[in-house]
């Protein structure tokens, strides 16, 4: 039963109250704190306005289809404490009645994360509580808001990176007590020893965004809100470029991305590359001129032409670098003569654009991949992530042009195996699946099936036959397609019927090293172990070989993945579908509708 | 995800109790945005920070780098670098005095604290080799001259795919050499044993001995350079390739959820990078990246003008989140009986007979290549219009082929889950005999032409029809194989449009599977949704290809092939009736045995006979629409 002898949260319904609501504060010993999360990404905005907070939902209007949008959601709300504007401030929970993205001046509101501070206690029985970190906690435990220091430290080391010297990154350190309100600017200069010359000078610092933390708003108290609790909060810079003073006005590449011209200059439009006011940065560095050809030898980080400056003329940067960065904040504290620290990372990215899309390869895919154990099947729960994988597949691939994706990655099949003739339907004649004009036709059997019948006008062609008004012939196709598969009866007739078609139509990941052939092209390809007749050809694939940089239809097509290379989803999530395909034709097959208790009355309205 | 500190263990920034399973939820004040599930994992280099960082420092107490080759060509120092050993700096592995870890820790301590340690402190070296689960990964190309094997480094995009394959939590041997100035290995590799690093601590952040900045190093600089410039787009969930316009009614919450004033609102897909102060800003996107180009924004010139990039929800441009709540008709079935009675009896064979008039009118439409290059030049765009119009009427055609399946699949959900009183499942393959079609807007039986088939003999089914219409806007009709004019493609609009008679049957279902507390079967309600609002894209593409007709109507000749519907029991004509006869015949099975949880394989191999079959009819009709005769696609069903 918990202790509510402390409790002083206004919510009402104890039955519904936090764990640690009511505890008495001197209760349990101190493991340690955390930040929750742990990890967050901000995004960057020009305007003053912070971005609203707001969540996904599924939508059910049927006009538009089962699919995820997103709702307005508890906010947090910065109010001065003393009323002019300025710190200290508090918070106060406000839900906003829509969302505006942009401010009323066209600037787009920065997305700047909360940081909550939690205790992580023992009980005497052993059990483990969760416990926000307050002033009144703090007291309890024999220290203050004053003895609770918070360390931010925040880098860009994009130019770092390129030219080797730390002297070209962009550094700011602050550190504060937990009852320092005021807001704590991220102000990077670059470390430099004499006789170097540092990228970003004292005098005029990088301004990467700032951190603030808050004064307890004990107006209402709630386990809910817990407006007492100790929170930091990131604003991210504006996304601004910031470059030495050349760095003002230049000729732009006109060529597609990816393309490198002749090195004349006068060719492009001429556009202004950084605001006056930003033009801030050392013209005598390395990073002024930077080149990725620099004497030929090979260079990280890749892609090697990602500044600006690097698709024309002869390639010399222009010195710039960006006010976004990935920083770590700690909290250190002591408590009974143990020192306990907390640690959360944010990463200042653009923003997001489609925010009710989610992606189907998240970072939290990746992360999963690399250091989670392949996911245990569950009756309950499989069915429902292998519908959302499927529901963030239609959301990404919503917003796909396939027909840009389909030809740029057909043309591209046929530099890398220098094929002359890319445009010859058979130049790829006796690979399957195809990876010229044929891809996704009715010749790229069995892999294509749907496509062919919903685009009768197209031909053997790698740029579709498209007219005013068709509408992009393949992007319209993959969304009607993909839209159906995020309805669950749908989508598991679609896997039930034909489990065969999804092993073959999906594009194997790479395989684990223990799997691959020691000596490739000697020893065989490791095969995916598929067990029905035909499918003992598919493989994993293996970085190593040729055929696993070459685009094709299986899924999902023609979409680039990290060195860039063909997409696969995730081994885990792979692993994942293909078990749940196995489920479906065996022990699952009748289990996965939930058992009905109907009642015979007549159905309610 | 390893718990190194005793915490339990917290997967990310996933909250504790999320509303729905399926989405992650972010703490108070932070929106969905902040998500690792928000960020994209693919990186070259990346979105939000680049993951290829992480391998950077995949084995404690080193750090490597990738360089990728040059446009100059290998040199032999590409691969995976050694750029330093810095145990000290690893916090795994710093305090080398303690043995208090697990034992490959302690092992690994002792490695670089001993020979192996000292070696790598001096000189160039490059990881030579990986090895896991018994199976050693040369990091060289191999090549035969004169049968001899050479070695060539692989360049660092290969080498870090093959570091990203180390599985965690599984003993890792690996092995670096120096290399001659060939690139070929050099020496004895320093072999040192240990795992691969855990990114994640128990708190679920990436580790603390990835410094500030190292994560984003590799970014592009400034961010607008990739933003605009990649040589490829990955990242549409964040950053769209393709978008609808900004509509006045952005999220169709209209009345009806249309807006009559602009037909091509919301179905002309644009290039979301499009230079926003462009005159042709508004025009469809380009099926190439060549093409796209010069109406995009510039390098540079982004750096400037990237806050005038719109926000995207549900695919269409907008500036804020609807106010309104979401709309949705109060209407719905009374009883289950009343539902199953009206998706039996009407809907299934209302889908059906609307798409074999859409399939006829496809058909009454002209081929491409049939258009002459004096029409052509007579009429430009004449071709590209009968390609899109081919494509938009065949792709509605089909997807009412998918609701009549969809429409079986709740009859026999709902009869699976009630056979008590509902029976046994039959499947609904029957073509309706009359359609209900709004009177006002259309011409109704007064739209026909001498090349027009209205089924006689239909008196008592119309009747029977009017005795069961619910509005006195709505007039019955016979089934109808019609051409493309523009009377029938008005018709067709109006059928399609929301709140029309389609619309409203379904919106009932909707309803009444919505406020129902019965427990329907599992995603019944999903399926209702996801054909009425299928019905939404039918009726733009309707009215899309209405529009850009228009200009030939008063041509036809121009666009229509003078077809008159055939005899069934003309030989040419007869296969085609026989292939619909077995097409339908096929479903039926299949039907009958998906609805029974039967046995999958046969039912799937019914379906792929019934896609053989209207394959063939495909090619038949084709063939016959050459000759001028057009399917009577009717006589399927006596």
């Amino acid at each position: 039963m918990p202790d509510n002898t402390h409790k002083t949260c206004s919510h009402a319904d104890p039955e519904t109250c936090a764990p640690w609501c009511g505890r008495d504060p001197k209760r349990g010993r101190m493991l340690g704190i955390y930040f929750d999360p742990p990890m967050a990404i901000a995004r960057v905005g020009g305007s003053k306005e912070p971005m609203p907070a707001y969540r996904w939902m599924l939508d059910e209007n049927p006009a538009r289809g089962m699919q995820t949008m997103i709702k307005p959601a508890p906010s947090l709300i910065e109010t001065s404490v003393k009323g002019n504007g300025h710190h200290p401030y508090t918070l106060k929970v406000e839900t906003p009645d829509q969302i505006t993205f942009k401010d009323r001046h066209g600037k787009i509101k920065p997305v700047a994360p909360f940081f909550e501070l939690w205790a992580r206690l023992q009980d005497p029985d052993g059990s483990i509580v969760k416990v926000p970190v307050t002033e009144a906690f703090l007291q309890a435990r024999g220290t203050r808001l004053k003895h609770l220091r918070f360390t931010v430290e925040a880098a860009n080391r994009k130019a770092e990176a390129r030219t080797k010297l730390a002297s070209c990154a962009a550094i700011a350190r602050v550190v504060f007590s937990a009852d320092s309100y005021k807001t704590h600017h991220l102000d990077a200069i670059s470390p430099h020893t004499e006789g170097q010359v540092p990228l970003v000078r004292e005098d005029a610092p990088l301004p990467l965004g700032k951190v603030r933390t808050y004064v307890a708003n004990q107006a209402d108290p709630s386990c809910k809100t817990r407006l007492d609790q100790v929170r930091l909060r990131f604003v991210p810079g504006k996304g601004d470029a910031y470059g030495p003073p050349e760095a003002a006005r230049a000729p732009a590449s006109p060529l597609p991305p990816g393309a490198f011209g002749p090195a004349i200059t006068e060719y492009g439009r001429i556009h202004k590359m950084t605001r006056k006011e930003n033009r801030i940065l050392s013209s005598d560095t390395p990073w002024s001129g930077y080149n990725f050809r620099t004497g030929n030898t090979p260079k990280w980080p890749t892609p090697m032409d990602s500044y600006d400056g690097a698709r024309v003329g002869s390639g010399n940067g222009w010195g710039l670098i960006d006010d976004t960065c990935d920083l770590v904040m700690t909290a250190e504290l002591a408590v009974d003569g143990m020192a306990h620290m907390a640690q959360a990372r944010t990463m200042a990215g653009p923003p997001d654009f489609a925010p009710d899309k989610r992606p189907m390869y998240s970072i939290r895919d990746e992360l999963e991949d690399r250091d989670l154990p392949p996911s245990r099947l569950d009756p309950d729960t499989t069915p429902v992530e292998i519908l959302d994988l499927f529901r963030r597949i239609f959301e990404t691939a919503s917003l796909v042009n396939l027909d840009q994706r389909r030809s740029w990655a057909l043309d591209g099949n046929s530099q890398l195996l220098a094929e002359p003739d890319g445009t010859d339907p058979d130049w790829d004649a006796g690979i399957t699946p195809r990876l010229g004009p044929k891809s996704m036709r009715a010749d790229d059997a069995p892999y294509a099936s749907l496509v062919p019948e919903y685009t009768p006008g197209q031909g053997d062609t790698i740029e579709p036959r498209s007219g005013a008004h068709d509408r992009l012939p393949y992007t319209q196709v993959v969304q009607q397609v993909h839209a159906r598969m995020c309805d669950s009866p749908i989508l598991r007739a679609f896997l039930v019927r034909d489990p065969d078609r999804v092993r073959r139509i999906i594009r194997p990941p790479f395989a684990h090293v223990a799997e691959l052939p020691k000596i490739p092209g000697v020893q065989p390809d490791p095969r995916v172990g598929f067990q029905g007749d035909g499918l003992e050809d598919i493989t994993f694939r293996d970085p190593r070989a040729i055929r696993a940089q070459t685009y094709d239809m299986r899924m999902p097509p023609y979409m680039r993945h990290s060195m860039g290379v063909p997409l696969s989803i995730t081994r885990r999530q792979y692993d994942q579908l293909m078990a749940y395909l196995d489920k479906l034709e065996g022990e699952w097959r009748h289990t996965v509708q939930p058992e009905l208790h109907v009642d015979t009355a007549e159905v309610s309205s | 995800m390893k718990d190194h500190t005793g915490a339990a263990p917290k997967p990310l920034n996933k909250a504790a109790k999320a509303e729905d399973p399926v989405y992650a939820e972010p703490i108070l004040g932070n929106p969905v945005s902040t998500l690792m599930e928000s960020g994209v994992g693919n990186c070259f280099p990346g979105l939000e920070f680049d993951l290829r960082q992480l391998d950077v420092r995949f084995f404690p107490g080193l750090v490597f780098e990738f360089p990728g080759v040059t446009p100059a060509g290998p040199d032999g120092r590409q691969g995976a670098r050694l750029v330093y050993a810095d145990p000290a700096g690893d916090p795994i592995i710093a305090d080398h005095f303690t043995a208090d870890g697990p034992e490959w820790i302690t092992a690994l301590k002792r490695q670089f604290a001993g020979p192996e340690g000292s070696a790598l402190g001096d000189g160039t070296w490059y990881l030579h080799f990986v090895e896991q689960g018994g199976k050693r990964i040369m990091l060289y190309d191999y090549a035969l001259y004169q049968n001899t094997a050479a070695l060539t480094p692989y360049e660092g995009e290969t080498v870090w795919w093959i570091i990203r394959l180390i599985e965690a939590e599984k003993p890792l041997t690996i092995g670096l050499t120096q290399r001659a100035a060939d690139g070929s290995p050099t020496g004895v590799p320093v072999v040192l044993t240990g795992r691969r690093r855990q990114f994640l601590t128990g708190e679920g952040m990436i580790d603390p001995v990835y410094h500030p900045g190292e994560l984003t190093s590799s970014m592009c600089s400034p961010w607008t350079h990739d933003f605009r410039d990649c040589a490829c787009h990955y990242w549409a969930s964040n950053h769209p390739d393709v978008v609808l316009g900004e509509v006045d009614d952005p999220q169709q919450m209209l009345a009806n959820r249309t807006d009559k004033n602009d037909s091509a609102q919301a179905v002309t897909f644009i290039d979301w990078m499009r230079r926003r102060h462009e005159p042709l800003k508004d025009v469809s996107a380009l099926t190439t990246l060549p093409r796209a180009r010069p109406d995009r924004y510039d390098p540079y010139e982004i750096n400037l003008h990237w806050e005038q990039l719109d926000f995207v929800l549900q695919g269409q441009e907008v500036e804020a989140t609807p106010v309104v709540p979401l709309m949705q008709k109060p209407t719905k079935y009374k009883t289950l009986e009343e539902m199953v009675a009206e998706l039996s009896e009407q809907l299934a064979g209302m889908e059906l007979t609307l798409a074999l008039e859409y399939l006829y009118a496809y058909f009454s439409l002209r081929e491409p290549e049939d258009v002459t290059a004096e029409q052509e030049k007579a009429w430009p765009g004449l071709r590209e219009d009968l390609r899109a119009a081919r494509q938009l009427i065949l792709s509605v055609a089909l997807s009412e082929m998918t609701h009549l399946r969809w429409v079986n699949q709740v009859l026999w959900l709902v009869h699976k889950a009630y056979p008590d009183r509902l029976g046994a499942y039959k499947p609904c393959l029957d073509a309706a005999k009359t359609l209900t079609i709004p009177k006002d807007k259309v011409s109704g039986r007064s739209c026909t032409d001498a090349y027009d088939f209205i089924e006689p003999g239909l008196e008592d089914a119309i009747k029977a029809a009017e005795a069961h219409r619910n509005n006195s806007d709505e007039v019955v009709r016979a089934r109808s194989l019609r051409r493309a004019r523009q009377c029938v493609l008005a018709e067709f609009v109006e059928v399609e449009r929301p709140d029309g008679i389609l619309d409203t049957e379904y919106v009932n279902l909707v309803g009444l599977l919505r406020d129902s507390k019965e427990p329907y079967p599992e995603g019944l309600f999903q399926l209702a949704v996801r054909i009425d609002s299928d019905g939404m894209q039918h009726y733009q593409k309707f009215r899309d290809v209405k529009r850009f007709l228009e200009p030939y109507a008063k041509q036809e000749a121009l666009y229509l092939r003078p077809i008159s519907v055939g005899d069934p029991d003309d030989a040419r004509v007869k296969p085609a009736v026989d292939k619909i006869r077995l097409a339908l015949a096929a479903l039926g099975e299949a039907y009958q045995i998906e609805a029974e949880l039967g046995d999958m394989p046969t039912a799937n191999a019914r379906i792929m006979e019934a896609r053989e079959a209207m394959h063939d009819l495909n090619t038949i009709a084709l063939e016959l629409a050459r000759q001028d005769i057009g399917v009577p696609f009717f006589a399927a069903f006596p």
